[in-house]
């Protein structure tokens, strides 16, 4: 890479890093109270009955609009999150794949067979019935979120199945799983629903000591879900900032200190039973399918990266027409689609031969990334590709 | 509803239509003063500034397929506003995030990136805006020039000069050699 291209490469990334992924969730609010009291200017050129019409359907539209993208925005100021790694190194690529795999890996799976069908929706349908989900933990905020931060730090499903990622400060670990035994099961669902915190849907945010104004500082959110259909429980929780912190500058919640250890305790859930609660060891996850998300960047100071025409991405038709749109759709684009296991393995195959100056985690059992010239586009293209869980998560719905 | 529909009901005085028309926005615009301005805080006032100054002048704006153009200039002048009034809040920038950055050797690449960094506070509110508008956002030098409500010309010699005084920030004695930027 000439100096040129690297500090062109290097100004990008640093944008793209430092721009946070959401707006404060007050933001929107505000603004609009201030425009409550703010007179237009001029005449209108669109005051007649369609107008008023059209102001009735925005309505509708403005609902939608706060329900799904505004309400569950967690205002939370970017700076020091903990919880990040704060250092990722290459990784060595294909791990071995595991043998440990849910009850259902024979299920046929879904997948969008993209170049047979361009443009196809995500099929969402999973190999296996949501309602095996006992337990999912994302943990998530602090700072922009990439879809590879929403995947779970563990996932328990009805049938025993535990997925974990276990914590590392210095890379992108790979998803582990194990299966526990019914007393195994038993015995951490006590641990993990036993003190009733996770019965209800709720919210536990920062609450500030009166008259006591918190430093701005990156936080995580805990998501849980649990159960499943119309009996799912969602349960959010600002991480615990420690002792300290808490102390002096927010009020006491005992109930949002014990769901960030239960998802701390989550990373390792090897610790919370007794050796026999398992019925083997410990395995490199398997997924049986994986979720890839392109976010392209047409006419966007390519780079000296291997181009990806090189990676097999099982679609012949313009990468910004993969899949189904995802999260923001001005550009740059983001397109998410579901692939086989199969089709995921020869994508991974082909980055882990491109090294590591276009990525610092691949393998079949952790997110991999990538960032890739697109000739094609005469710009660039950022790539994800995600292990889903044996409940399908994440769907395309469920990233930013 | 269309954003031409949404522009007009809003151009009419409904407020809930520019909520509409605003909401899906939000974040790209928190984003983009974000990265001019280099503080969460003062981004928040840019664009609640850019919102209201969208809604008193809406009825101006005659061609709703330039409503996105149009905004970025009202962010991009609100934020100018915003940097004049100087200094009113700590800086929440984030610190490094290492795991956003694949590379071979991270220990010179975080070294330029601290570089990159007062590079980047060293430049004014006008060519960082250039600068985000490049490279953040992808837009061409003449949708720049039409963001800031600058000739072309002008726009391609604050990059010019934006560029160098990063590079330079980078690799002071390379460029004092060099004498010029690419």
């Amino acid at each position: 890479m000439n100096p040129q291209d690297r500090f062109d490469d290097l100004l990008t990334r640093r944008l793209r890093t430092d721009a946070p992924a959401e707006a404060p969730s007050h933001l929107l609010g505000r603004t609009m109270e201030r425009i409550d009291a703010t007179p237009q200017g001029g005449r209108g050129w669109l005051t007649g009955p369609a107008g008023k019409l059209l102001a009735a359907a925005a309505v509708v539209i403005l609902a939608v609009l706060v329900g799904t993208q505004l309400g569950d925005l967690v205002d939370r100021p970017i700076g020091d999150d903990p919880s990040l790694s704060p250092l990722v190194v290459p990784s060595d690529s294909s791990q071995p794949t595991a043998t440990v795999a849910p009850s259902i890996s024979t299920a046929p799976i879904a997948s969008t067979a993209p170049s047979a069908s361009p443009g196809t929706p995500e099929p969402t349908e999973s190999p296996v019935a949501v309602d095996d989900l006992l337990l999912r933990v994302v943990s998530a905020g602090g700072g922009p979120i990439d879809p590879a931060s929403l995947m779970p730090w563990a996932t328990l499903m009805a049938d025993g199945t535990m997925i974990w990622q276990p914590e590392s400060r210095t890379a992108i670990n790979g998803f582990m799983t194990r299966r526990l035994t019914p007393s195994g099961l038993a015995e951490l669902r006590e641990h993990i629903f036993g003190a009733g915190l996770l019965d209800v849907s709720a919210t536990h945010e920062l609450e500030p000591q009166p008259g006591v104004e918190p430093p701005g500082r990156g936080a995580s959110l805990h998501t849980f879900t649990a159960g499943n259909g119309a009996d799912q429980v969602v349960v959010t929780s600002v991480q615990w900032l420690g002792d300290d912190e808490e102390s002096t500058y927010y009020q006491p919640d005992a109930d949002r200190e014990q769901l960030d250890a239960v998802a701390q305790q989550l990373r390792d859930p090897e610790s919370l039973v007794e050796a026999d609660a398992w019925t083997g060891p410990a395995e490199p996850y398997d997924a049986s399918d994986y979720q890839l998300i392109l976010t392209t960047y047409r006419d966007f100071s390519p780079s000296e990266h291997p181009d990806v025409s090189d990676v097999p991405i099982p679609f012949d038709e313009p990468l910004d027409e993969f899949g189904v749109e995802s999260g923001d759709q001005r550009p740059p684009m983001t397109r998410c689609g579901v692939i086989s296991r199969a089709e995921a393995a020869q994508i991974v195959d082909a980055v882990t031969a491109m090294g590591s100056a276009i990525t610092n985690s691949v393998g079949l059992d952790r997110p991999t990334l990538a960032s890739l010239n697109w000739a094609a586009g005469n710009g660039t293209v950022d790539m994800y590709l995600l292990p889903r869980m044996p409940d399908g998560f994440p769907a395309c719905e469920d990233q930013p | 509803m269309t954003d031409r529909e949404l522009v007009h009901a809003a151009a009419g005085g409904d407020r809930d239509a520019f909520a509409a028309i605003a909401a899906p926005r939000l974040d790209r615009l928190f984003a983009t003063a974000t990265l001019i301005l280099r503080d969460r805080g003062r981004a928040e006032d840019a664009v609640q500034e850019a919102l209201v100054r969208a809604w008193r002048d809406l009825r101006s704006l005659r061609d709703p397929q330039r409503l996105d153009a149009w905004m970025r200039r009202l962010l991009v002048n609100a934020c100018r506003d915003e940097s004049r009034r100087g200094r009113r809040h700590e800086s929440n920038i984030r610190l490094l995030q290492d795991h956003d950055l694949p590379t071979a050797d991270a220990s010179t690449e975080l070294a330029d990136r601290d570089e990159l960094d007062q590079g980047l506070l060293r430049l004014s509110a006008d060519h960082r805006a250039v600068i985000v508008h490049h490279y953040y956002l992808g837009l061409s030098l003449s949708e720049i020039a039409d963001a800031l409500d600058i000739p072309v010309g002008t726009a391609k010699s604050r990059l010019h000069h934006a560029r160098r005084t990063l590079r330079e920030a980078m690799d002071p004695e390379s460029q004092r050699s060099e004498g010029h930027v690419a």
